[in-house]
């Protein structure tokens, strides 16, 4: 590359959008134009951002999937340890092995586990909680909560070159281009 | 108008095309089944027994549509209405199955009702002292009328709930503009969440009378909500069905049955696979703790006989398999999976009901022909008559501002 990396305090280049929509096609152009390390940051929810930036969500599910399994067999073998062979207890003249009793707390158990999942996969997931984020060092950016739409190209992308990237923002014709620092 | 009936044309022609096969099919299904209550292919039991079973399925199946139906109209689900024509015309062919029920009730009630038997009702006073419930106000040895009054009941309120949806949705129709059917489709919530509360009722009713009664010793308070939930079950996937096969042909094409409303489709599959699982475990969990005979006889008779291979199948088709599947985000975006999702919840459904109703005549694991001749017979006549209405009317509700919404809009 023949430009000199001047800045490695750069944590990205951010552009700003005014509608959904426009947000929606720079994504989906980011992703044409090769680039993987990118974020949006929008006030509510958008459909078919998630699709347009292409991402794949596959690892939520899975830990979820994982902890309930992990959970429904912990604790049938739990229930099956204690009245089977730990403490074998004769109630009413049915099976040690009963079990539709055990159904009650499988369910339970897997429900705790996957909760667990969810919730403590998600922020972890998300590096979440994180107290500092460059982001919020573009004045812009406070309007990220209310009213404004953000597309981020970080500088950890191995596509990242400064002028090339900012080129490419200004062809989605944002309202303004900044450079985040780290 | 959205949808010109001049290119529903396709769609139309396969409804009438299929309706001719279903009557075909109905006619030589319920001849072979009549034939046989008249001893002709050897023991009319098997005949009235495998018709009961025909009943019961198509009943249940009528009465799925009709509980849908009353469930979108109350709570204006986006996602009911292009379902809704193919389940208020099932609701309504209700009486034809109710009708095609006179030969049981005219000549063999005693081969299917057990408490019709006067010599063990005369030895058990059990069954005795809840005779009044089928004979008032006669004894034991007279004609159960008390039964029949309730039969005419259930077939009068059904008609009656199932037309009052149908006049209110062709008023929509015939509306002059969305804005005149939004407002009517507005006043039809409160009579629908009423009439929830009634068909409930009369529902939880009709099932002691043609499920639980075959075993008059034994009964569940679950029943009646299992065999409503696996109803409701069996009309959505046929609607499902009935939908996404013609998603090539207007009006089903395009944003009718587009991603979002596939999501809930599959969404309340899932929703009802878990709660028919619950239920019926429930009743299960609840029997296996009482550990009574007049409780368990239920489950001892199904899991003996070779019937508990049947209940292997359900445990595994009818919850684990379907959990998953409907669970996975894929099928709701992959149509042929959904759609098989949508087979396999018909076919495993019919094998319950085939589970619940046929170990009360037999011990061990058999299968008649009658149960298949009356299964197709019933299935044919109400087809015929399901479709028929559904071929009266716009496919989809005419004059509907969610509708077009999602078929003009640019989401």
């Amino acid at each position: 590359m023949a430009h000199v990396e001047t800045a490695p305090q750069l944590y990205g280049i951010m552009a700003e959008f005014e509608t959904p929509e426009q947000l929606i096609e720079a994504a989906e152009r980011t992703r044409a134009a090769g680039y993987k390390k990118f974020d949006c940051y929008t006030p509510f929810p958008i459909h078919g951002l998630v699709e347009a930036m292409g991402v794949e969500e596959a690892k939520v599910p899975w830990t979820v999937f994982i902890c309930g399994l992990f959970g429904a067999i912990a604790f049938f073998s739990l229930q099956v340890y204690t009245s089977v062979i730990d403490y074998p207890l004769n109630v009413g003249g049915r099976d040690f092995l009963s079990w539709p009793y055990f159904i009650p707390i499988t369910f339970e158990g897997m429900v705790l586990c996957a909760a667990f999942g969810a919730f403590i996969g998600m922020l972890a997931y998300n590096g979440l909680p994180a107290p500092y984020h460059p982001v919020f060092n573009v004045p812009q950016f406070a309007r990220a909560s209310t009213d404004r739409f953000f597309l981020c190209i970080e500088a950890k992308d191995p596509n990242f070159d400064r002028n090339r990237v900012y080129e490419f923002l200004q062809s989605l014709n944002p309202l303004s281009i900044s450079e985040v620092e780290a | 108008m959205s949808h010109p009936a001049s290119n529903e044309q396709q769609v139309r022609e396969r409804i009438a095309r299929g309706r001719s096969l279903a009557l075909v099919v109905g006619i030589v299904g319920l001849a072979a089944s009549l034939a046989g209550m008249f001893g002709i292919f050897g023991d009319p039991k098997l005949a009235f027994q495998g018709y009961h079973f025909g009943f019961f399925y198509w009943l249940l199946l009528g009465l799925g549509c009709l509980g849908m139906s009353l469930l979108a109209h109350a709570t204006r689900g986006q996602w009911t209405l292009p379902l809704i024509r193919i389940w208020e015309s099932g609701a309504r062919a209700i009486p034809v199955v109710m009708l095609l029920y006179v030969p049981v009730l005219a000549l063999g009630m005693k081969h299917v009702y057990e408490w019709m038997h006067t010599e063990h009702v005369a030895e058990d006073p059990v069954l005795q002292a809840k005779s009044p419930f089928f004979f008032w106000p006669a004894d034991y040895t007279g004609t159960p009328v008390f039964f029949l009054v309730r039969f005419v009941f259930y077939a009068a309120v059904w008609f009656l709930m199932a037309n009052f949806l149908w006049k209110k949705s062709l008023q929509q129709d015939q509306a002059k503009d969305p804005i005149e059917g939004e407002v009517l489709s507005r006043q039809r919530t409160g009579p629908a969440s009423g009439m929830i509360v009634a068909f409930m009722l009369v529902f939880t009713l009709a099932m002691v009378d043609f499920g639980q009664s075959l075993m008059p010793h034994w009964f569940s308070t679950m029943y009646a909500v299992i065999m409503v939930v696996g109803g409701g079950f069996l009309a959505l996937a046929l609607a499902v069905y009935m939908v996404l096969q013609w998603r090539d042909l207007p009006p089903y094409t395009g944003k009718i049955t587009y991603m979002p409303y596939r999501r809930d489709w599959g969404n309340f599959m899932f929703t009802l696979t878990v709660f028919w699982s619950y239920v019926s475990f429930s009743q299960l969990l609840i029997t296996y703790s009482g550990n009574l005979y007049e409780f368990t006889q239920f489950y001892l008779r199904r899991n003996d006989g070779g019937w508990q291979y049947l209940a292997y199948l359900i445990v595994i088709f009818h919850f684990f398999v379907p959990f998953f599947l409907f669970l996975a985000p894929r099928t709701k975006k992959v149509v042929p999976q959904l759609l098989a999702g949508a087979i396999l919840v018909l076919a495993i459904r019919t094998v319950d009901i085939f589970w619940q109703i046929k170990p009360f005549f037999a011990e061990t694991l058999s299968i008649s022909l009658f149960d298949i001749t009356a299964f197709v017979g019933f299935g044919g006549l109400w087809f015929y008559f399901m479709l028929g209405f559904l071929n009266q009317r716009a496919l989809l509700p005419q004059n509907e501002a969610r509708l077009m919404e999602v078929a003009h809009g640019h989401s």
